[in-house]
């Protein structure tokens, strides 16, 4: 089931493991931009255990476990395009195997945070094709 | 004052020369936008790929409007300073949209000094 939220919304409930801070809450003059924002992004997917798909301004939050709601977020349109430029810096995504990168792309990346997990991400920020999906993958071995 | 680089086709570079960035322009065969106009610090350290790598990127995809070139640009540090704040020009990249800095750069674009490099 989906949670459709009309506007934008805030941060989940304060989580004990992670510190990040989104959407609404999010200030970038604070928290480091699109970086802080990648990174508090990132972290949110780890602490929390989600998947993200994102579409122009609508981001769906998705459980990594089979319980639970999804739920999808009303967020700036801009954003989108500047994460989408930061995931195809971060992953191993290029004109090698796709010729419309970095427009398009799928690849992976680890982040030293969190040396067992890999992120997915398959992206796409062609007008009329825009897509973002973001999937943390568990491991016990550093990726 | 800075110099902030924009990695495009020739044709598209000449147009923006002429006329200014267009933060709602849309490519051939794309879809009405309102995305801004984006410019790196030339020179860089970019947290995104290069400027070469999307000119290079947009050239492969409209192969019939001249080829990959750099666009620079020399632009007043308060026009700068009123871009997007979602990009810090410490990460190398400059966002001018609606609302944030791109009114401020069309007021001035004539008279700014600019030129194209090929790539």
């Amino acid at each position: 089931m989906t949670t459709i939220l009309a506007d934008l919304e805030k941060s989940p409930t304060p989580t004990e493991k992670g510190q990040y801070v989104l959407w609404q809450d999010f200030d970038p003059r604070k928290r480091g931009g699109i970086l802080g924002f990648v990174d508090d992004l990132l972290e949110r997917l780890v602490c929390d255990r989600i998947r993200l798909h994102w579409i122009r301004d609508f981001v769906t939050e998705f459980p990594l476990a089979k319980e639970g709601e999804s739920r999808t977020i009303h967020f700036p349109f801009r954003a989108y395009r500047a994460v989408i430029a930061r995931m195809a810096a971060l992953s191993d995504a290029d004109a090698t195997k796709d010729p419309f990168y970095p427009y398009r792309g799928i690849g992976s990346f680890t982040d030293s945070r969190w040396p067992h997990i890999r992120f997915d991400v398959d992206f796409d920020n062609r007008n009329g094709f825009l897509r973002l999906d973001l999937t943390p993958v568990f491991s016990s071995e550093p990726q | 004052m800075p110099t902030l680089i924009h990695g495009t086709t020739r044709q598209r570079a000449e147009n923006i020369i002429r006329n200014g960035p267009n933060p709602r322009y849309h490519e051939p065969g794309g879809v009405p936008v309102n995305d801004g106009f984006s410019m790196y610090v030339d020179g860089g350290p970019y947290v995104f790929d290069s400027p070469e790598v999307y000119a290079r990127g947009k050239a492969r995809q409209f192969p019939n409007e001249g080829g990959a070139v750099i666009l620079a640009v020399e632009i007043p540090e308060e026009i700068v300073n009123a871009a997007d704040p979602l990009l810090p020009i410490e990460g190398g990249v400059v966002q001018f949209v609606e609302g944030f800095g791109i009114e401020e750069l069309l007021s001035v674009w004539s008279a700014l000094p600019k030129e194209i490099r090929t790539l």
